[in-house]
């Protein structure tokens, strides 16, 4: 057979989804745009002329996921003031927004994905029926590099009688104690409730953090955890475990 | 003479195509390569293992005609590329109604607009959440597409607008918001520009009211992100999750309702945080800038908190798409680009219905219409036909490298050398059968004693094997096998070729696993209450359940069943080794281990969704249906007559989208081999997730790939960001 006689596939147009997105709503990456920059009028304008589209869209969404989706969905008098009250928000933000101080550390320090993601908590097949639900403990994410080493000073302080310990894993690269939150703890296993009274103070020394926890008399002994959470870049930074003691006298 | 560029025109030379598989892929592919517009410029012969079309998607009539699937198979309302093809089919058809139950394409397919999720309460009881999406205008593979909203921006506001109605729907139950609610009264520019002051000296928000007029705030920053420094935009998200978290979470471990819906908030502005974060808004690859990390990951570093992450709703997620490595409910993995994009297509741009589900089995419903159109058409269908070797031209040889060869294992021969007639009539409905039609084969009754299984993947059996060699046989070829067959039958692409290499070491599937039940009492006397569900996120290990007590009428029991249930989920097992591919006896115990599993979890899990079907701590087997092949004392035996399959064949395999993976896909638009192209869930087709769209879109770009036709802009959700 001679290579002469095969047919061959048409060159291809392209070979890959244009997945690029440079329309009306795009913007040039890296771009930082301020009070004064000529570009900004335009891009006002911009923004009031796709505003009837979105609300378009919007009014679509809401209306779709209102009264027979969601309980005690929008009412109709709120649609309809909807397209007044996004013009004057829209309006006011974008005069404000270029105002606003600069924050920096506040754009995200990405960590790289992670080898492996944790399983969920809650479809485990039960050992009988009817048990108590299964709750495999997270694995932590690891830790980067970059961060292993750093030191951050934590104070702990606890309001309750017995045996209570904390302890605190930072996992991220935060620069500063004072953007830090927890999540109420919730019990590894069981179906305890939550501590709700374990707080991270930065008022007094914004760069050592205190922990307060005030843990409740009849708290089921146990071990509980919390994410703790950079507000300022939103990222999960750490986890804050307290393992309440079954000695502890108040817990039956 | 430099060869041939491209198909021969009608009165020249037609290229012939030989199609590998007859799933949703290749199908599309014969589909598109036949269309009149092209003027018959191309000779599509579909090789198809055994005796059925339909790959994954193949359904068989058993005993008394019941349908009998290879899993739960539902089709979801952003289909536009497999809608669309459908219903052109079903127009082509031309079926009388008259005559035919399942004439149109609106017989085919009904809505089913509630979804179900499983989920557990803080207290560890098993929850059930039904969900009404309500219809959205027009229906799938309507003209025209709704593209218009395929933009991240456009995304991000559409979140906005759900997280806002999800603020109000919670403060609809929170008491002291209540006076607020019920008159709100027009927002004056110096009430906002107050409500802003506020916003950025403290950086809180009392109330969810006002969290909701600073939703619209964000909106309007989002109309033109590119004027506003992002930290800003990032830092109002913050305060509003804030101000939702703390106004919120206090109620919902008393309000389950109002956990589903704080648990949803919590994910959409992990969403838009993220998309604004990790530039989504304008990035060229779209959500695959983000395809490295795993989903849940993806959420949790953009605030989203754990039990979010755990959520029913993220769960029924990782559930649809099988999204679980290995099988292992311990190892939940899928992209998070792509899982947001199936998301977000899913929610926001699904026509009619949010499910579709079919009038009777997938095969009698999808597979035997475009059967009778592509045999009109002209198609060939060479069943019985097993591919087992692709063969490169040698590397020195002259030219560009090309497919020279394939090589067939031909399980049987149809008597007087006719074409095989693979349908059979139910009613008047044309059907699958669930085993081959013996009496047209040579050697019909031998073959059958025998007991073979020809869609195995262990079966050895051969009647001839078969070389198609390139010009004298073929011009083109469109590889549409299963993704996990890939491996088994490429051996020269993967030895030459490290990004095929590279795919089909990376790019991994997962089994499957499912079973059927046909009960004689209804689902009210099971104690299930609600309307019919297609119910996820339930426990392992069998994650998805839908009542498909709708197929009772399209099958021929002496007494109907009053209730037809199918089940299914990830196999946890790993691809077989080298040792298990030659062991004939692994797909018999993989078969019986999922009985044994179906059994166990009836025992075990099933009183969670039907209370009364469980007496004295064992299932009701009376329950169960067998027209009287079980005897009255093995009442246990009863799930014997049941339908239930492992699904290991390296060609049922479902193509998983793990992190990190996607990119070592390849797309049917590959020009390497110039005459070879790829089709199939498994393949970079826009849209990286294994299910019927994702074929019909690779199976179009194959089509594209040879004639040019269709145009890529009119493979809908291909350039989707």
């Amino acid at each position: 057979m001679s290579d002469e006689e095969r047919m061959r596939r048409p060159p291809p147009e392209r070979t890959q989804p244009d997945r690029g997105w440079g329309g009306a709503f795009g913007r040039h990456s890296g771009s930082r745009r301020g009070p004064g920059d000529p570009s900004i009028e335009q891009g006002v304008d911009s923004g009031y002329r796709l505003v009837d589209e979105y609300l378009r869209q919007g009014m679509g969404t809401a209306r779709r996921f209102s009264d027979r989706a969601m309980p005690g969905g929008m009412g109709a008098s709120l649609q309809g003031m909807q397209e007044m009250w996004l013009r004057q928000a829209a309006e006011f933000w974008m005069g404000l927004l270029p105002l606003a101080p600069p924050m920096p550390g506040a754009m995200p320090n990405v960590p790289p994905p992670s080898a492996r993601a944790p399983a969920f908590r809650s479809n485990q097949a039960e050992a009988e029926p009817a048990s108590a639900a299964s709750a495999p403990r997270l694995e932590p994410e690891p830790r980067p590099a970059q961060d292993i080493g750093r030191p951050i000073r934590v104070v702990v302080g606890i309001d309750g009688p017995g045996q209570v310990e904390v302890s605190v894993d930072l996992t991220a690269g935060h620069s500063h104690g004072e953007h830090l939150r927890v999540q109420d703890p919730r019990a590894v296993r069981g179906d305890a409730p939550r501590l709700r009274e374990v707080s991270i103070d930065t008022f007094a020394t914004p760069s050592i953090p205190t922990i307060r926890a005030r843990i409740p008399l009849g708290q089921a002994p146990g071990l509980y955890e919390g994410a703790i959470v950079d507000e300022a870049t939103s990222e999960r930074c750490g986890t804050l475990r307290v393992r309440i003691d079954p000695a502890r006298s108040d817990v039956p | 003479m430099t060869g041939t560029t491209g198909p021969a025109p009608e009165h020249g030379k037609r290229a012939r195509v030989a199609i590998i598989g007859g799933g949703c892929a290749g199908v599309a592919a014969a589909f598109e390569l036949t269309r009149p517009e092209l003027c018959n410029r191309f000779e599509v012969t579909i090789y198809q293992q055994g005796w059925r079309l339909g790959g994954k998607g193949a359904s068989g009539r058993g005993p008394s005609a019941r349908i009998e699937e290879h899993g739960l198979h539902v089709w979801m309302g952003f289909y536009e590329n497999a809608f669309r093809l459908m219903r052109e089919c079903y127009a082509e058809l031309d079926r009388d109604p008259e005559t035919c139950r399942i004439a149109s394409f609106r017989d085919a397919f009904f809505p089913e607009p509630t979804t179900g999720l499983a989920d557990r309460s803080p207290g560890g009881d098993w929850l059930l959440w039904a969900a009404e999406l309500p219809p959205a205008p027009g229906l799938p593979g309507d003209p025209d597409p709704p593209t218009e909203t395929f933009s991240v921006a456009s995304y991000l506001a559409r979140s906005l607008d759900l997280l806002r109605a999800l603020l109000e729907a919670a403060r609809e139950r929170d008491p002291s918001e209540t006076a607020s609610f019920s008159d709100p009264g027009p927002l004056a520019g110096d009430r906002i520009g107050e409500q802003l002051e506020r916003i950025s000296r403290y950086g809180q928000l009392a109330t969810l009211t006002t969290a909701i007029e600073a939703i619209r705030v964000a909106e309007g920053a989002l109309l033109n992100l590119s004027a506003y420094p992002e930290n800003a935009v990032l830092t109002l998200l913050d305060v509003i999750g804030r101000a939702a978290s703390s106004r919120i979470e206090a109620l919902v471990q008393s309000d389950d309702e109002l956990r589903r819906v704080w648990e949803m908030v919590d994910l959409v502005l992990a969403v838009v945080r993220g998309s604004i974060r990790f530039g989504l808004v304008t990035d060229p690859r779209g959500f695959e800038a983000i395809d490295d990390y795993d989903c849940r990951e993806w959420l949790l570093l953009n605030g989203a908190s754990e039990a979010s992450a755990d959520s029913a709703f993220v769960r029924s997620l990782y559930d649809l798409a099988f999204a679980y490595e290995d099988g292992d409910p311990d190892k939940p993995r899928i992209a998070a680009g792509q899982a947001l994009r199936g998301a977000l297509r899913a929610f926001f741009t699904y026509r009619g219905s949010f499910f579709w589900k079919m009038s009777s089995g997938m095969g009698d419903v999808v597979f035997a219409p475009f059967y009778e159109v592509l045999e009109r058409r002209g198609v060939r269908f060479e069943f019985f036909h097993e591919l087992r070797h692709v063969r490169l031209s040698v590397p020195d040889s002259p030219g560009s490298p090309h497919v020279a060869a394939l090589d067939f294992r031909v399980q049987a021969h149809v008597r007087e050398g006719r074409a095989y007639q693979p349908l059979i009539q139910v009613g008047d409905l044309p059907c699958w059968p669930a085993s081959p039609l013996f009496d047209q084969l040579v050697d019909g009754e031998r073959l059958q004693a025998e007991g073979i299984d020809f869609e195995s993947f262990w079966d050895e059996h051969a009647e001839e094997q078969k070389r198609l060699e390139v010009v004298r046989d073929f011009d083109f070829v469109v590889l549409a096998v299963g993704g996990g067959a890939v491996a088994h039958v490429c051996g020269d692409l993967i030895e030459r070729d490290p990004r095929w290499r590279a795919m089909t070491e990376r790019c991994k599937s997962v089994a499957t696993q499912a079973f059927q039940l046909w009960m004689s009492a209804d689902m009210q006397e099971l104690g299930w209450k609600r309307d019919p569900i297609t119910l996820s996120g339930f426990v392992e290990p069998f994650d998805t359940w839908a009542d498909m007590t709708h197929l009772a009428s399209e099958e021929r029991w002496s007494a109907p069943p009053g209730a037809i249930a199918y089940f299914c989920s990830p196999y946890p097992a790993p691809a077989p080794g080298p040792e298990e591919l030659r062991d004939p006896s692994y797909p018999a115990r993989h078969h019986d281990r999922v009985r044994q599993s179906a059994i166990r979890f009836l025992r075990r899990d099933i009183l969670h969704l039907w209370p009364r079907a469980t007496r004295a701590g064992d299932f009701r087997w009376d329950l169960l249906q067998d027209e009287g092949r079980s005897s009255p004392d093995d009442l246990d035996k009863r799930f014997d007559h049941q339908f239930w399959t492992a699904n290991v064949n390296p060609t049922d395999r479902y193509s998983l989208s793990l992190p990190g993976t996607l990119r070592y896909r390849i797309s049917p638009l590959d020009g390497t081999y110039d005459n070879l192209t790829v089709a199939g869930d498994w393949t970079a087709c826009g849209f990286e997730e294994g299910c019927v769209e994702a074929a019909v879109m690779s199976g179009r770009l194959a089509a594209h790939a040879l004639s040019g036709l269709p145009r890529l802009e009119d493979i809908v959700g291909f350039d989707h960001p």
